[in-house]
């Protein structure tokens, strides 16, 4: 009898540890949605037409954030053309945190121009950051937060 | 044997409540994909006249929607770096915020916007909301903008 019911205790007991093992962590909650987290990337220029003056990505959360300054070695077209049309650079995230990156849009900020931007993804999850219309303007001023999926257990 | 059947139930149960003592609870991951309508006061720029906006704060995105009035049109692109407003949030969900840009909602108008030099002290964030530039005349503002927060662990766990 008080073997069935240790092993009943035990059954029990296991059962709770089972369940409570696969909860989320506490310091995980807060590494994952209450830190800025340091993102690893490498940032590659793109267009030759463009200087990369600085760059930086931050993952807080579901999000990575990213700014970028660049200079035009000569103003855009009014209206965008297609020779204006490439690539600023590629933004490739190597953290193993980030698995899976979406496209975005974004626009620029304390620049003058109005300018909007793309942040499409390939397949290698690669992001290819385009100016996709602008006035003449040589600066380039991009903060764009673009949705990611994270592993959770790699915090 | 008595004895050692208190010993397994006592040592079982310590395990359990250690492990249970680090975990987050389902109340926690409710209140990160919960929508919070936060309230927000509004000190105008200078060349505007009147404005209303909402701020609501869903997991680490906190949306405002500003629709204001310019005093008068802008002209075709010669607004750059115009303050629009600076929003006043009181809220003790936020630990830090990351200034964003956005676009113009309005039909026909196209206007860059952005925030900057948030300021967190306390439980007030401070918003400065500029045009960073427009390609129209524009009287109406009318924008989202969408910033990425860091959020305090007290106010969900």
């Amino acid at each position: 009898m008080a073997l069935n019911l240790i092993t009943a205790v035990k059954t029990a007991i296991d059962k709770i540890i089972k369940i409570n093992t696969n909860k989320l962590d506490v310091s995980t909650f807060n590494k994952v949605f209450c830190t800025e987290n340091n993102c690893a990337y490498t940032f590659t220029a793109g267009d030759s037409n463009y200087t990369i003056n600085s760059h930086s990505l931050i993952l807080v959360g579901n999000y990575v954030r990213l700014e970028l300054k660049a200079t035009r070695s000569s103003s855009a077209s009014v209206g965008g053309s297609s020779s204006d049309n490439v690539p600023i650079g590629y933004l490739k995230i190597t953290d193993d945190r980030v698995i899976d990156i979406r496209a975005s849009t974004t626009c620029a900020w304390n620049t003058g121009p109005v300018q909007n931007y793309l942040l499409n993804t390939d397949e290698d999850n690669i992001i290819e950051v385009r100016l996709c219309g602008s006035p003449s303007t040589t600066h380039v001023n991009v903060r764009a937060v673009i949705p990611v999926a994270i592993d959770i257990s790699k915090y | 044997m008595s004895v050692n059947l208190i010993d397994v139930i006592k040592t079982a149960i310590n395990k359990t409540v250690n492990l249970s003592k680090n975990k987050v609870n389902k109340s926690a991951i409710d209140k990160l994909y919960t929508q919070y309508n936060l309230t927000t006061k509004v000190d105008l720029g200078s060349n505007y006249s009147s404005a209303t906006t909402t701020a609501t704060l869903i997991g680490n995105y906190l949306r405002i929607y500003v629709n204001a009035t310019r005093s008068s049109a802008t002209n075709d692109g010669n607004i750059t770096n115009e303050q629009v407003c600076t929003l006043v949030i009181i809220t003790d969900k936020i630990l830090d915020i990351y200034n964003a840009a956005g676009i113009s909602a309005t039909i026909g108008d196209l206007a860059n916007f952005y925030t900057t030099d948030c300021i967190k002290s306390g439980s007030i964030i401070t918003i400065p909301v500029y045009i960073s530039a427009t390609a129209g005349a524009i009287t109406e503002v009318n924008f989202y903008i969408n910033l990425l927060v860091r959020l305090n662990p007290d106010a969900y766990l």
